[in-house]
């Protein structure tokens, strides 16, 4: 489950950074990925919302250090049955 | 009133006797110290620091027991009208006052309370986390005066929340190593206001005050020197103001990351004035944005609009401020609607052409948006960007460029202005190590000894500047 999400999150952040070849691990933070910042986030949380059929609270967006939080709130909404 | 000698040689004390102290009784000397310095400014400032203290912690207790949503719209109403009186009295003459038993009041000064729209965002982000349940209330009014009225950080910041200060004052042992970081920050803190901003305000007032009379690019060289400025100002008070409350055991928000080396304005606001910016980002940009985020980049465009709208408001009441507002959310919005041409840019260009244009361009971004900021007036910052695009270049460089920056015409002049910025130009290049020997954990002399040295030779002394954020 946790490389099916780590796939699918890639998929949403080549398409919001519009960059083809960028690669993702849980590590990976903000200070990595040029362009993801506060005015890119919302639209990166908006994409993933859609594509998992998901829906973040506020505080849990506002948590996010990197990409290994974003995976962990997914998982733990996926076994919820949200 | 952080620049007189009294004010210095009082922090030593207070640090000295801090550190004696039980720790957990710490912050109740540090409270009284924090009032004796509020009202040795004036006591309006002390009055209405308490007043609305007491108020905040009254209705956050409220609204914690009975979840009444009208306590929290009181709060924030409350907080609000705080903000916009302090800005329309700041920049409006109106006067007001009152006689009570006898004592004259100034009722401005009450409303012109030192720090009072620093500490309003304070009480407004408390509010809202006690709102969202993020925290408890403050039991102990003491302590929760104590986080408000904490005198480091009272007259600009940095902005702190009630849960990075409240849970500092159970205490701790304060080490040596926070002895020296902190003394050695608020000397850089000293060498940035009085070595290096202080030296370039007379060139900055000789451009502004008269910019009718030079020609465009002295009115942007002008604006170029104001940036500079304005930020060894702030942040020389900043690490002042950092540094005092390392010493007294109490770690502050960053407020500054060199800003001069970001590649875009989004970045530059991730390294300028941090903690407002993080509150800003924390309680107007996400709430906001994350209610309309299914509209995605439009959903950030609204929420830039919104976020520096306030921070306009915030920092003060007028077109001035709105137009320099404007200019940012101009620079951002173009930023996010730009940024698959600039990463398909990216691929093409060299990084380092990439880097440094981005860094050229960020910068004049800048300095053009703080002809609003520093500018006397709303026609006056017209005038000057009229002058910008109708008459440009000069007919004299000496007469109207370089004797309008230098304050004077003579040679005296001159070598002072070439002496502004080759320290200036100095310190900027390298930044990250005199920053990095500031932070050092034992006593460094070489690098106080160059500090002192720099201060009593190149130091402004009598120049009676205020930091330019005490106005905010």
């Amino acid at each position: 489950m946790t490389d099916i999400n780590l796939n699918k999150l890639q998929e949403v952040f080549r398409k919001v950074f519009s960059q083809p070849a960028l690669i993702i691990n849980p590590g990976t933070t903000a200070n990595d990925i040029r362009m993801w910042d506060s005015l890119t986030h919302i639209e990166l949380i908006a994409e993933t919302e859609q594509q998992f059929g998901i829906e973040f609270s506020l505080d849990e967006v506002m948590a996010f250090n990197c990409v290994g939080d974003m995976m962990d709130c997914i998982a733990k909404k996926q076994s919820s049955g949200y | 009133m952080f620049l007189q000698p009294l004010y210095l040689l009082g922090v030593l004390l207070t640090v000295g006797i801090n550190y004696i102290l039980p720790a957990t009784k710490r912050y109740i000397f540090l409270l009284l110290v924090s009032c004796l310095v509020i009202g040795s400014y004036n006591r309006e400032s002390l009055v209405t620091l308490i007043a609305l203290s007491g108020i905040n912690y009254w209705l956050v207790r409220q609204l914690f027991r009975s979840k009444n949503s009208l306590y929290y719209c009181v709060g924030l109403s409350l907080n609000c009208l705080a903000i916009l009186l302090f800005n329309y009295f700041t920049s409006s003459g109106h006067r007001l006052q009152f006689e009570l038993n006898e004592v004259y009041f100034d009722a401005k000064g009450l409303i012109l309370a030192l720090g009072l729209s620093f500490y309003s965002i304070q009480h407004i982000a408390y509010f809202i986390d006690v709102h969202k349940n993020r925290i408890v209330p403050e039991q102990n009014f003491i302590r929760h005066l104590f986080s408000i009225a904490f005198f480091p950080k009272i007259i600009s910041g940095p902005v702190c929340t009630m849960q990075e200060l409240l849970p500092q004052t159970n205490g701790s042992k304060i080490t040596n190593e926070q002895l020296c970081k902190g003394f050695h920050q608020l000397v850089l803190g000293l060498v940035k206001k009085m070595v290096l901003a202080d030296r370039l305000a007379p060139c900055v007032s000789s451009v502004f005050d008269h910019n009718d009379a030079y020609p465009g690019i002295t009115g942007l060289l002008g604006a170029a020197f104001f940036t500079v400025q304005l930020y060894f100002d702030f942040s020389g008070y900043s690490d002042m103001a950092i540094g005092t409350a390392r010493m007294l055991g109490y770690d502050l928000k960053n407020n500054f990351n060199l800003p001069f080396r970001s590649a875009s304005v989004a970045e530059f606001w991730r390294r300028w004035h941090i903690s407002l910016i993080s509150f800003f980002t924390r309680y107007i940009y996400y709430p906001l944005t994350f209610r309309f985020r299914q509209h995605k980049q439009t959903a950030a465009w609204f929420g830039i609009i919104i976020t520096f709208l306030i921070s306009g408001l915030w920092h003060g009441i007028g077109f001035s401020f709105i137009c320099w507002a404007l200019c940012h959310v101009v620079y951002l919005c173009f930023e996010l609607s730009t940024k698959k041409i600039r990463f398909t840019l990216s691929t093409k260009i060299s990084p380092g052409i990439l880097h440094y244009t981005g860094l050229l361009l960020t910068f004049w971004a800048v300095c053009f948006s703080n002809i609003f900021f520093r500018s006397l007036s709303f026609p006056s910052a017209v005038h000057h960007l009229h002058k910008l695009l109708t008459d440009f270049m000069p007919n004299n460089w000496e007469a109207e460029v370089i004797a309008p920056l230098a304050v004077g015409g003579q040679q005296a002049e001159y070598f002072n202005l070439s002496t502004t910025l080759t320290l200036v130009l100095t310190y900027l290049i390298f930044e990250k190590r005199i920053e990095a020997f500031s932070l050092s954990a034992k006593i460094n002399w070489a690098y106080l000894f160059v500090a002192v040295l720099l201060i009593v030779l190149f130091g402004v002394f009598n120049a009676g500047e205020r930091f330019i954020y005490m106005q905010f």
